[in-house]
C-alpha cells in the first residue's frame, strides 16, 4: 500500500449540491475499492467548495467532498454524477463547467452517470459521439449533438457513460477491468458483495410507458427548467458555449 | 419539512468506516416510501443516526452528515445497520452504539443490515438463533456470534432481515417497498433508478471464494485495531477469535 501519492492514478468523482447521491455511491464504491487492490490508483471527491452538500435523499443527510477542483485541475480519470433539476443547474455552474472542461482536456478517462452526461454534453464533449444517459432524458443529450444509445453503459474513445443511476456500479466494474483486468473487477465486484437479484425481475424498457409514475418523477423536475429557457436551449446544440447562462 | 407522530422513520446507524452504497443504495430505493407524488411523504422517512451529528467518514473519500443524533430518535419504525469490513466488526466495541441498536430495535418493527452490519446487530445480541446473512467471507465470524448463516441475498426471519452485500441491500429494500406499500411502487422507484443491472462479467456464483484472502489479510492487519476496539467486549473477542 506504499505507493507514493505523486505516482498514483488520481480518479476525481464532481460533486455539487443536489445531485442523485446513487450516481456518485456506486462508481465510487465500486473504484475505492479498486484502489484498495491497485494502489496505483486513488479516488478523491471533488467540489467547487469543501463544504457539506444535500443530495436528492429528502431528509437532513448532507455529504462532503475532501479536496477542491483546484487542489485536483489534472486528475487522470473523472467522473460526473447526475440528477434531476439540480444536474441541470450544474449545467448552468460556472466552476464545475470550467473544470470539466479543463480536466478533460488531459484526462485519459472521462465518465458519467445517467445525467452527469449532460453535464459533459453541455460543454460540447459528447458531440458526434456515441454516449448515453438516464431513460428519461435522452432527448436533452441528443440536442446537444450526443448520439444516445440505449445500453447499460456505452464508450467511445476515452468517454464512458453509463445509463442512470445503479447502471454507475456496471459501467465502473467495466472501467475496472480496463484500468487493470478482469481478475481485479472480479475481485473487486465480489468484496462489494454484488450479486443483483432485483425481486421483481429487471426494467421492462419496451412498456416503460405504463411506469408513469416514474417517468413523472423524472421529467417533471427537468421540465420547467427546460420550459423556462426553450430557445436558449434549442439553440444550444451548435453552439454549447452559449449556454452557460441557463439558470446560474 | 412536515412531520408528525404517524411518520414512520426508516433510521440508518452511522459509523465510520461504513460502506458508503450500503446506506445510499437502500435508502434510494426506500424513496419508494419517502417521495410522494408532488412533494416528500409523511408516511415515511429515512434518517441517517450516528452518535453525533458530525461528519462520519465512509469507506471511500465521500463523509456523510447524519441527519440526526441517536437521542433523537428512540422509536424508529425500522433500524437498518450497514457493512463495513473491519470497521463494522470495530463498531461492536462501541457501547453507545450498541445500546442505541438494543434499545431502539425493542419497538421497531422492521431491524435489518446490510453485509457486515450484521455484526453490530450479533454483539447487541438480537441474531442469536436467527437465521441471518452477511457476506460470504464473514460467514463462520457470524455464526460463532450464534447466527444461523445462510447464504442467500436476503433473509427474513420474524422482524428481522438480513443482507448479504451491496446489491442485497438494494434488493432487500425493493422487497420492503411492496411489502409495506406494494408492488407497482417497487417496480416505479426500480424504474426511476434504473436498476436494471447487468454486472459485466456475471453474478459472483463463478467466483465464490475469490475474496477469502483479501478478508485474512485485512482482519490480520487489523488485529491491533480490532483488539482495542473490542477491550470492552472480551466476550465477543473469546467468540470471534478463539
Amino acid at each position: 500500500m506504499a505507493t507514493d501519492e505523486q505516482d498514483q492514478k488520481t480518479i476525481a468523482f464532481v460533486l455539487y449540491p443536489g445531485l442523485t447521491v446513487f450516481d456518485m455511491a456506486g462508481p465510487l464504491q465500486v473504484l475505492t475499492a479498486l484502489s484498495d487492490i491497485a494502489p496505483e490508483y486513488r479516488t478523491v471527491v471533488v467540489a467547487e467548495r469543501l463544504e457539506p452538500m444535500d443530495t436528492d435523499i429528502p431528509g437532513e443527510m448532507k455529504v462532503l467532498p475532501n479536496n477542491t477542483f483546484e487542489e485536483v485541475p489534472h486528475p487522470f480519470a473523472f467522473v460526473v454524477p447526475g440528477g434531476n433539476a439540480p444536474t441541470i443547474r450544474a449545467m448552468g455552474n460556472e466552476a464545475i463547467r470550467t473544470y470539466v472542461r479543463s480536466a478533460a482536456e488531459t484526462a485519459e478517462v472521462v465518465g458519467s452517470v445517467c445525467t452527469g452526461a449532460l453535464i459533459l454534453a453541455s460543454v460540447g464533449l459528447l458531440e458526434g459521439r456515441q454516449a448515453t444517459t438516464h431513460w428519461a432524458f435522452y432527448k436533452i443529450l441528443e440536442q446537444f449533438g450526443a448520439t444516445y444509445v440505449r445500453r447499460r453503459w456505452v464508450e467511445d474513445g476515452k468517454f464512458i457513460c453509463s445509463a442512470g443511476v445503479s447502471a454507475g456500479i456496471d459501467m465502473a466494474l467495466q472501467l475496472s477491468a480496463r484500468l487493470t483486468d478482469e481478475k481485479t473487477s472480479r475481485e473487486v465486484q465480489y468484496r462489494l458483495g454484488y450479486d443483483p437479484e432485483p425481486p421483481f425481475g429487471g426494467i421492462d424498457y419496451e412498456h416503460i410507458g405504463g411506469q408513469l409514475g416514474a417517468a413523472r418523477a423524472g421529467l417533471s423536475l427537468a421540465a420547467p427548467l427546460i420550459a423556462a429557457k426553450p430557445k436558449r436551449l434549442n439553440r444550444v446544440p451548435r453552439r454549447p458555449s452559449s449556454f452557460g447562462k441557463l439558470s446560474s | 419539512m412536515p412531520r408528525d407522530d404517524k411518520t414512520r422513520t426508516i433510521a440508518f446507524v452511522a459509523y465510520p468506516g461504513l460502506t458508503l452504497l450500503e446506506v445510499v443504495g437502500p435508502m434510494t430505493a426506500f424513496m419508494g416510501l419517502t417521495r410522494g407524488l408532488v412533494s416528500t411523504s409523511r408516511e415515511y422517512s429515512t434518517v441517517l443516526v450516528a452518535e453525533r451529528v458530525e461528519p462520519v467518514d465512509s469507506d471511500t473519500p465521500m463523509a456523510l452528515i447524519p441527519d440526526k443524533a441517536f437521542e433523537e430518535v428512540p422509536d424508529p419504525f425500522a433500524l437498518i445497520v450497514p457493512g463495513g469490513g473491519v470497521h463494522a466488526l470495530k463498531a461492536m466495541g462501541n457501547e453507545r452504539l450498541i445500546n442505541y441498536l438494543r434499545f431502539a430495535s425493542h419497538g421497531a418493527e422492521i431491524v435489518g443490515s446490510v453485509s457486515t452490519g450484521g455484526f453490530p446487530l450479533a454483539a447487541a445480541g438480537l441474531l442469536e438463533d436467527r437465521r441471518a446473512t452477511t457476506h460470504p467471507s464473514y460467514a463462520d465470524l457470524l455464526e460463532k456470534l450464534g447466527a444461523n448463516y445462510v447464504q442467500s441475498n436476503w433473509v427474513e426471519d420474524g422482524n428481522f432481515i438480513t443482507a448479504a452485500g451491496v446489491s442485497g441491500g438494494i434488493d432487500m429494500a425493493l422487497y420492503l417497498v411492496a411489502k409495506l406499500k406494494n408492488e407497482q411502487q417497487a417496480k416505479s422507484i426500480q424504474t426511476a433508478m434504473e436498476y436494471d443491472p447487468d454486472p459485466p462479467f456475471g453474478g459472483l456464483e463463478q467466483n465464490g471464494g475469490a475474496g477469502g484472502n483479501g478478508l485474512a489479510t485485512g482482519l490480520a492487519e487489523h488485529r491491533a485495531d480490532l483488539e482495542s476496539a473490542l477491550a470492552d467486549r472480551p466476550d465477543l473477542h473469546q467468540k470471534l477469535f478463539g
